[in-house]
């Protein structure tokens, strides 16, 4: 073992390969093959614990989706169910706004047109929102 | 530690079922199976070092769904016509409106219904799937359609060999 490089969780073990997302050294039993990639246990248990392995992510909320379908739930039941449309035009928003950033799906990937189109529909509910308010009370006043 | 999605190429044929949409992806040593309602996915993954083979079983769902379809079709077309037709002949009675709107509620549930049967039909013969690996049969929720899933078992396959290959022999243990 002199001169060889050695495990870095065991010392007494011979290093077979580097961790590919932190590099340390491993042994056979310390790697752990997910996928195509090569890791060591404290990886692993970081990424299952942050999900930021997208190897080993068990599900994703689509908050882009999310915010189109608040969009268009708001346009034809929120018609009928007119107290939906109070809240869902800044829900979407918040949904469009927050998950920009964050992953979308793993296999088609963040689709932002659907945030923004989630978005302009929000938009639209709030504005028409405000116009009613606004003309009732001006109905009132006359 | 954070690392970018790796690339998927989506192999044929999707499913609808009571989990909601499902489809099978290729990703990097791995098949990927994705379930997902409009805001939500789910993954499960099979690693092809694992896998064993790639099962594709026929079902008779498609031909339960025909009879269902069908039934609903053709007893709707039926009640539908029987409807307008007890209408039209108390035409001068107050109801026969009713009857009336019977009828096309009943024959559009009708119509959609065959259409539903045509596209049943048109799909092929229904299947399921499994990946069977040392703990076990695992089903898929897609494809669920026998072209389809002969497609992917074609394709996955020689991969499946491919990475059996890659795996170190067993050997003769002499300690």
């Amino acid at each position: 073992m002199d001169g060889d490089a050695v495990c870095f969780f065991h010392a007494s073990n011979r290093a077979a390969l580097a961790c590919d997302a932190c590099g340390r050294f491993v042994c056979t039993v310390c790697d752990l093959q997910v996928g195509a990639r090569h890791l060591c246990p404290a990886c692993l248990s970081s990424g299952l614990d942050k999900q930021k392995l997208p190897e080993i992510v068990p599900r994703r909320f689509l908050w882009s989706q999310s915010a189109l379908l608040i969009g268009l739930l708001g346009l034809f039941p929120g018609l009928l169910m007119w107290p939906f449309v109070i809240v869902s035009g800044p829900l979407g928003i918040f949904f469009a706004l927050f998950g920009w950033k964050r992953p979308g799906s793993l296999v088609k990937g963040q689709r932002h047109w659907m945030a923004a189109l989630g978005m302009i529909l929000c938009l639209a509910q709030i504005v028409t929102w405000v116009a009613i308010i606004y003309l009732i009370s001006a109905a009132q006043k006359r | 530690m954070s690392a970018p999605d790796p690339q998927y190429r989506k192999l044929s044929g999707r499913s609808l079922n009571w989990a909601g949409l499902g489809s099978l992806w290729i990703g990097d040593g791995y098949l990927l199976e994705v379930n997902s309602i409009f805001f939500l996915e789910w993954y499960r993954r099979y690693f092809l070092h694992d896998a064993m083979a790639f099962i594709v079983q026929r079902s008779k769902r498609r031909s339960a769904w025909c009879w269902v379809l069908g039934c609903v079709g053709g007893f709707g077309l039926l009640a539908s016509g029987g409807a307008g037709w007890i209408g039209y002949a108390n035409r001068k009675e107050d109801w026969h409106v009713a009857l009336y709107v019977l009828a096309g509620i009943v024959g559009f549930v009708s119509i959609i219904s065959l259409i539903l049967l045509t596209i049943n039909v048109l799909l092929g013969p229904s299947c399921r799937c499994h990946v069977l690996t040392s703990t076990g049969w695992h089903p898929l929720s897609a494809p669920n359609r026998l072209g389809p899933a002969l497609r992917i078992q074609a394709q996955i396959t020689p991969l499946i060999e491919a990475a059996q290959n890659q795996m170190p022999a067993p050997r003769a243990g002499t300690e």
